[in-house]
């Protein structure tokens, strides 16, 4: 994979603009909610008020990479979300309940699929190309990623947009909860703006190398490998690992055995204290790696390592150069 | 480019619990629509729906999966198809990491989520967990690898009722892109209240069987069900029969509307134009096509209006399947396209049921009668709500 991420833009709990070394202040409410823009900014408020939450965060992600990048529309629009439109499934599943499968309200309905981010996004900008989808729980964003690779490579677009999105709700945090999950859970968007690794381009952030998802440690070893073997690079070239797994235990001890079992053995930085745990938070993470390539004499090569549900690997290989 | 062939199918809808019943349907133009009597709803016994009469006990039966652990309907569907398109396919050469796995749904497993909801929304500390965490649209997925035993890639595409035909399009590219040799690629969805009550507030739910292309048509009715073709390179297919070549597809967006389609059918135009473009078909190869079609009043006069466009004055013939299924939503695509396959390989073109007169709009009428497909080139179509529209260009293999 070989990938030029020009412009970004991410909503999320945290701040990104923490160094490195310095750990987020710990959250006392197990939610890490986004901290939201004020969305007028951008989007036109009588188009607002008929949207979802997460529809305004992704669109304002969305239209802010867009702009950062000279575009007014991309060549094509692939968003991953593990949950969709959470606050409109239940407002919708609430509404059935409540009048008894009779004479609803359609707009929950209508603007609670998961294509919605990505129609909204489409529409907004009319962009009338390749348009996608992906709900693959902790894996959605890194499948939108490989998605747009693969359509740089057939010569498709010029340029994508990959966007990520999720939401949480109060009875989405409760379910959680009731399913014993020890999480911090947080919430966000973010948008790319992704041009082909050829390309020459003064706007570069960073480049991806690589990426790739697996269902266990051992197929994650192999995953990982081949990653290095087709960028190109040497393991031990990492100077920075993001890490998404827990900061102790089974998972971390896994996850650890596995970097070192590669070669690589960079100091690891836990990005989900920052912007909590969702399934597409390695795109939080992606615009966290930008950020810290972007600083002088910062790490050149960084590895996201996204561990799901212990046995769910997912990475994506950043370069500065 | 490499040649993709389609070695392997499975299917199981209201027409049939697999290909073998879907083509006896087909032929001999047997709904599988009829009042609901499975799902438990307040519409229960006067809505008609594509619904597959058994329980999701049963289904975990056909399946070969314990019931005992949670799964949705939509997952018990995706596994039987799923099953059943790799039935010739040894278990070592589904474990290779060369394989992979490509599920579309559009609400993954809903049918338990709301059974879930109306205890919990009453009081946070009751509804089954059982019943919501096969939730995401990837659960299905990750099941439907695990009873198959593959390993490798595997992924879940949500774009509303374009759903498995984009599965089909990224299985087709991959292997182009030669990630993988083999990739097997569909879509389920099961029957849920949620989207039968959505598509009803929609006031494009019909009270009599579905009509497509006909101008009394007054909507669609519901289906359920799941799809899956086995694509694989020539060396990968070996010995196995090539029932048809996927050429090329296209996917667009539509950007007008949320749900409703443009009056042109600008989006669906650009799909199918693209689609051929990228199969090198001109209009004339197209031996017939597999509409979208779901008879609701916009879908297909846009469709129709797309049609027109395209073709001029040489439309072939055109014919919906919804009128044996129902709409099938994610799973419409992959269902269809099997459809469409096992008719023409059997020397017809499905016939579009249930129409009655022509639409005033359009020059042309959906095919019914009997007719043998005049070249071996098919058309297949399947857009979904936020404009999601995907055309692929299929052959049949002699």
């Amino acid at each position: 994979m070989n990938i030029i991420i020009t412009s970004a833009h991410c909503i999320h709990a945290g701040t990104v603009t923490q160094s490195v070394n310095d750990p987020d202040t710990p959250n006392p409410d197990r939610w890490k909610k986004a901290s939201e823009p004020v969305y007028k900014e951008r989007i036109n408020p009588m188009q607002l008020r008929r949207m979802n939450r997460l529809m305004k965060m992704s669109l304002y992600t969305a239209l802010d990479a867009v702009a950062q990048a000279g575009l007014t529309s991309p060549d094509a629009v692939i968003v991953g979300t593990g949950m969709g439109c959470l606050e409109y499934t239940e407002s919708f599943l609430s509404c059935i309940d409540e009048n008894q499968e009779q004479t609803l309200n359609p707009s929950y309905f209508i603007t609670s699929t998961h294509n919605t981010p990505a129609a909204q996004i489409a529409l907004y900008m009319k962009c009338r190309g390749y348009n996608s989808t992906y709900s693959h729980k902790a894996f959605s964003f890194e499948h939108a990623l490989i998605d747009a690779a693969l359509l740089l490579d057939e010569g498709r677009a010029s340029n994508v947009l990959v966007s990520a999105a999720d939401e949480i709700t109060p009875g989405y945090i409760r379910i959680l909860k009731r399913l014993g999950s020890a999480a911090d859970y947080g919430e966000g968007a973010a948008s790319f703006i992704c041009l082909p690794g050829s390309v020459k381009t003064e706007k570069r952030i960073c480049r991806i190398i690589g990426a790739g998802t697996a269902s266990s440690p051992e197929k994650a070893r192999s995953v990982l490998s081949a990653i290095f073997k087709n960028a190109g690079i040497h393991p031990a070239r990492v100077s920075l690992v993001l890490s998404g797994a827990a900061e102790s235990g089974g998972e971390r001890s896994e996850h650890d055995a596995l970097l070192h079992a590669v070669g690589i053995s960079a100091p690891a930085e836990q990005y989900k204290k920052i912007c909590g745990e969702y399934h597409t938070s390695s795109a939080f993470a992606l615009h966290h790696a930008a950020g810290i390539i972007g600083l002088k004499n910062s790490a050149e090569v960084v590895l996201i390592c996204n561990v799901y549900k212990k046995n769910n690997y997912s990475f994506i290989l950043v370069s500065k150069y | 480019m490499t040649d993709v062939f389609i070695t392997g199918a499975g299917s199981i809808s209201a027409a049939g619990d697999s290909v073998d019943d879907s083509l006896r349907a087909i032929r001999s133009l047997k709904t599988g629509i009829s009042p609901i009597s499975i799902l438990e709803s307040r519409h229960t016994g006067h809505f008609l729906a594509g619904e597959i009469k058994k329980s999701n006990e049963n289904l975990a039966e056909m399946a070969g999966w314990d019931f005992s652990e949670p799964t949705s309907r939509t997952a018990l569907l995706a596994m039987i198809a799923a099953k059943e398109a790799v039935r010739n396919i040894e278990r070592a050469d589904l474990k290779n990491p060369r394989t992979a796995l490509i599920s579309g749904n559009s609400v993954g497993g809903m049918g338990n989520t709301e059974k879930f909801y109306s205890d919990f929304r009453k009081n946070n500390d009751s509804g089954h967990l059982r019943d919501v965490i096969c939730h995401e649209c990837g659960s299905s997925t990750e099941q439907t690898a695990l009873l198959l035993g593959i390993d490798g890639f595997s992924t879940t595409i949500s774009t509303a009722c374009s759903s498995s035909l984009n599965a089909i399009l990224l299985g087709l590219r991959l292997i182009r892109s030669g990630a993988y040799d083999r990739v097997i690629a569909g879509g389920s969805d099961g029957l849920a209240r949620f989207t039968i009550n959505g598509f009803n507030s929609l006031m494009i739910y019909s009270n009599e069987i579905c009509r497509p292309f006909s101008a009394d048509r007054k909507g669609l009715n519901l289906g359920e069900g799941a799809g899956f073709v086995v694509l694989e390179t020539a060396d990968a297919a070996g010995s196995r029969k090539k029932l048809a070549r996927v050429l090329g597809g296209a996917n667009t967006c539509d950007a007008y509307h949320q749900t409703a389609s443009s009056p042109d059918g600008e989006g669906a135009y650009e799909a199918m134009r693209l689609a051929m473009k990228s199969a090198a078909v001109n209009s004339a190869d197209i031996g017939f096509i597999k509409a979208h079609g779901t008879a609701t009043p916009n879908n297909d006069l846009s469709e129709g209006k797309a049609i027109e466009r395209l073709f001029g004055n040489e439309i072939p013939p055109v014919t919906s399947t919804k009128g044996y299924t129902g709409h099938t939503l994610g799973a419409s695509g992959s269902i269809e396209v099997i459809f469409s396959i096992l008719a023409a390989r059997e020397g017809f073109i499905p016939q579009n049921l249930n129409f009655n007169s022509k639409m005033p709009e359009l020059s042309f009428a959906p095919h019914t009668g009997v007719s043998v497909p005049a070249t071996p080139f098919i058309l297949a179509n399947a857009f979904g709500f936020g404009g999601n529209n995907t055309s692929i260009v299929l052959e049949i293999c002699t």
